[in-house]
């Protein structure tokens, strides 16, 4: 098996844990496959009033070599995948965990462990690893946003999107 | 109801962790949520060592929240077979 076959493989098992649990998580997961890698689009949204969305663009390139890039796009584009590189800042939450630095992004920047910009440059300790823990997972990076997401930036009202 | 009380009685009653996959878990009305946390970590093959890494939530009426390890599973309305989530943790602070 290819590494890009390998990494394809990774982020489809990851992309089946979330896709089992979706209903219980009240997420929405997608897969678009390329040649080399796959982006997993995970769809979150506060069911308890505010109708705040998130959604979440994870591209699974060297999974789990490296952690998957992320990127905050336009909740639209769950459904119309002409939208899938809308990325603008708007869409990205703002509240505790979210740095905005443009010397290291020129979109907002996720604190929470299990992306890829997080490590870039050794900028947090520990690096990522292969195989990542189990928190640090796909899956767990999924859980722990969307624990940041229910608890802390839509009570905040520290959304845009 | 009656057998619904009878279920939670000391025997304890089974309740649904949700990590990837569900899965069945006795828990007691007088056991602390961390008791609770550290028995899923061990269902699911988590060292106990990672606890502060993760959380449960659960649903009441469609709310999700997460639960507060000191209390106990009978200080919420847990009834049997409702699906209780470990989560990872989110470090807010860090950066």
């Amino acid at each position: 098996m290819s590494p890009e076959e390998q990494a394809k493989k990774a982020a489809i098992i990851e992309f089946d844990r979330l896709k089992r649990v979706g209903e219980e998580l009240d997420i929405s997961v997608d897969l678009e496959e390329t040649e080399d890698y796959v982006i997993l689009f995970v769809l979150m949204e506060d069911r308890r009033g505010s109708g705040r969305r998130l959604l979440l663009k994870l591209k699974c390139d060297d999974y789990p070599q490296q952690a998957p890039s992320l990127e905050c796009i336009n909740p639209e584009a769950f459904h119309d995948h002409t939208l899938r590189d809308n990325v603008r800042a708007e869409f990205y939450p703002k509240g505790p965990n979210m740095v905005v630095d443009p010397n290291r992004s020129p979109m907002p920047i996720m604190c929470i462990r299990g992306h890829r910009l997080y490590y870039a440059n050794g900028w947090h300790q520990p690096p990522w690893i292969n195989p990542p823990k189990e928190q640090d997972s796909i899956y767990g990076f999924v859980t722990k946003v969307r624990s940041a997401f229910l608890d802390t930036w839509v009570q905040k009202e520290s959304f845009a999107a | 109801m009656e057998a619904a009380t009878e279920k939670k009685s000391e025997k304890g009653f089974e309740i649904v962790i949700v990590y990837g996959i569900n899965k069945d878990l006795k828990v007691r009305e007088d056991e602390t949520l961390q008791q609770v946390k550290l028995r899923a970590l061990s269902l699911f093959g988590i060292s106990p060592s990672e606890q502060n890494e993760f959380i449960l939530r659960t649903k009441f009426h469609g709310n999700d929240i997460p639960l507060d390890e000191s209390k106990t599973v009978g200080s919420y309305d847990i009834h049997p077979h409702q699906k209780v989530t470990l989560a990872s943790a989110t470090p807010f602070g860090s950066r």
